[in-house]
């Protein structure tokens, strides 16, 4: 008998533990998550030609103005005195990006931010995911922001290169260019927050969109009282009241009933209505059921 | 996200980026300054302490139909045909604008250098000048003529004389101011460093083809300035005065006081003045007219007048000119 060792048992396999479950994002990282997802699916889509022709417009006029000044054409004058540059660019900014761009494209945008999804059927991909249903929403409207910002921006520059030497010197304008680019992004900005809402609440929110923009905002500025507090453009209009180009029977009895407003009341008021249309809208996308038609 | 995508918002905030960083250094190299001297180069010319600056497009005033009108009704042209004389420059063809800078010392009226762009036949100009015995100095290579004392009946003073500063660019003034306008451009000492006064340059140049700017201390000393004026308006720092010469006149006439009493003051001045005008004015039709274009505006130091002559202002006028004889009847006798 050989007094060998007992071979040494080997020692049971450690008993594995359960597979943990990883911890569902935050709000925040889902949100990214969409945005990162969504801002590909935006920008390469068929409402971004309609964005760049909406943005595209001025820079062409910009360019045929410069070209006709370029080669003499006596266009930049009024009688006899000069018009400088720095006043065209800021009638184009007014008239062509913050009164009609930002809100029309916060509209296109906006109030399709749920609603593609509900019209596609694909809405229930995104919320089978484990992210919070309000950072769908989140997601979405960072992807608008980013987009619409990423084209409408750089147009603005071109713009503002091509006519502000006009007359006039880049030095002299650039204040209001930043200005004028800050009150753009808010616009977008807050636009789209509300839009967002109206997307996520209302069955046929182009209609209703469309209807705010070109109804509501123009006839709440005209009228006397507090009414015009409940437009979003009364408060972009605080920002800078002098730029407002007084050139038709709207825009001066808008002058003629407007009410001054500092420019810290306006900027409190603008990210008032972001954040509570922000929030109404993602509170509307948690708790609404939607019913995809088959 | 892809990488195109990637890639067009790179080359979106790219343009943005460069944008405002040509905005950046364009604002740091001189805003409001630069924007008045861009519009008009002629400015560095002019020395830092010229206390009040005047400009008139020649080229643009003398086609305009106010200017026929007036031609009409005041058929002048003696002055003109002296200094085409004197200077063999031809106000009406070849000049195509009038820059003046009126220095710090404004009691003499002379004490200015006028600039004038246009064309020029510089052979010609220095010909006659050798004719009525003008002396050729070089400083900083560039030729100024000195008048003798023979011709100092000539309008720009005892000491005047002419310098060609660019090709198409004549200075009119005293040696001491021509030496200054040469030395203006390369010194810091250049009008356009003055903001204020640049900020006024450029509010005329957008409102009219004929302003003139400056502070009211200096013009106030002018000997031929009116007493009542002067003594009742020590609160004016800067003035500012421009027409815009076209069918019509339409003109304004502003003024910045020291502080806000003052502004007032002077607000209420005018608008009394306006309305005793009025009054006094009664059934005349013509004095009414003229009045019915003139509004007193402004707010916090800012007190301006604007004034609108048009065209059947000045129709009617002429008419009450030609009823009128310009010397009156009993000392023509």
């Amino acid at each position: 008998m050989s007094d060998a060792p007992a071979p040494i048992a080997p020692a049971p396999p450690p008993v594995a533990d359960a597979p943990r479950r990883p911890s569902p994002p935050g709000l925040m990282t889902g949100a990214l998550r969409i945005f990162d997802m969504s801002i590909g699916q935006m920008l390469w889509s068929r409402r971004t030609v309609f964005m760049a022709l909406v943005v595209g417009v001025p820079v062409v006029i910009a360019v045929a103005l410069r070209v006709m000044v370029e080669l003499g054409a006596p266009i930049m004058r009024s009688g006899r005195s000069p018009i400088s540059g720095g006043v065209v660019f800021g009638l184009m900014m007014w008239g062509f990006y913050v009164r009609f761009a930002a809100p029309v494209l916060a509209v296109f945008y906006g109030t399709s931010l749920i609603a593609d999804e509900v019209e596609d059927k694909t809405l229930t991909y995104l919320f089978t995911r484990p992210i919070p249903r309000s950072a769908v929403l989140l997601g979405k409207y960072f992807a608008y922001l980013v987009c619409t910002i990423g084209v409408v921006l750089p147009s603005v520059m071109l713009v503002w290169l091509l006519i502000a030497s006009l007359n006039d010197t880049l030095g002299n304008t650039f204040l209001s260019l930043v200005k004028d680019l800050g009150i753009l992004a808010t616009g977008l900005a807050v636009y789209g927050a509300v839009f967002a809402l109206v997307g996520a609440v209302v069955r046929r929110p182009l209609l209703v969109g469309l209807g705010l923009v070109f109804g509501w905002e123009t006839i709440a500025l005209a009228l006397p009282g507090f009414m015009k507090r409940l437009s979003v453009a009364f408060y972009l209009q605080g920002l800078v009241p002098h730029a407002m180009p007084a050139d038709s029977p709207v825009a001066v009895l808008q002058t003629f009933f407007q009410q001054s407003i500092s420019l810290p009341q306006s900027l409190l008021s603008l990210a008032a209505i972001a954040v509570v249309s922000l929030w109404l809208a993602a509170r509307a996308v948690s708790r609404r059921e939607y019913v995809l038609e088959q | 996200m892809s990488s195109r995508t990637r890639y067009f918002l790179i080359g979106s905030s790219l343009v943005v980026v460069v944008g405002l960083c040509t905005g950046l250094v364009a604002y740091y190299n001189g805003s409001a300054p630069a924007g008045a001297a861009a519009r008009l180069p002629d400015l560095a010319y002019l020395p830092a302490d010229a206390s009040a600056v005047a400009y008139a497009d020649v080229k643009d005033i003398m086609a305009s139909e106010f200017r026929q009108r007036l031609r009409e009704a005041l058929p002048t042209g003696a002055e003109k045909d002296r200094f085409l004389a004197e200077t063999g420059i031809d106000i009406e063809h070849d000049i195509d604008s009038v820059l003046a800078g009126l220095n710090r010392d404004a009691r003499d009226p002379r004490n200015a250098v006028i600039l004038f762009r246009g064309r020029f036949d510089t052979a010609h100009i220095e010909a006659l000048a050798a004719e009525h015995g003008a002396v050729t100095e070089q400083y900083k290579g560039k030729k100024i003529l000195l008048a003798p004392q023979t011709i100092s009946a000539s309008p720009a003073g005892p000491s005047s004389a002419i310098a060609f500063l660019e090709p198409g660019l004549l200075a009119i003034g005293s040696q001491a101011d021509l030496h200054a306008a040469i030395d203006a451009p390369s010194a810091p000492g250049s009008i356009t460093a003055n903001a204020q006064l640049m900020d006024l340059v450029a509010g005329a140049q957008q409102s009219g083809n004929a302003w003139m700017v400056g502070r009211f201390d200096a013009m106030a000393m002018q000997p031929n300035m009116p007493v009542q004026i002067r003594s009742q308006m020590p609160a004016v720092e800067w003035f500012a005065v421009s027409a815009d010469i076209d069918r019509g006149v339409r003109g304004t006439v502003r003024a910045e006081t020291r502080d806000e009493q003052g502004a007032d003051q002077l607000r209420s001045v005018v608008n009394g003045g306006l309305s005793a005008a009025r009054m006094f004015a009664g059934n005349d039709a013509r004095v009414t007219q003229v009045l019915n274009g003139l509004q007193a505006t402004g707010t916090g130091t800012t007190v301006q007048i604007t004034f609108a002559l048009g065209p059947e202002t000045l129709d009617m006028l002429k008419g009450a000119m030609a009823q009128t004889p310009l010397v009156p009847p009993a000392i023509a006798k």
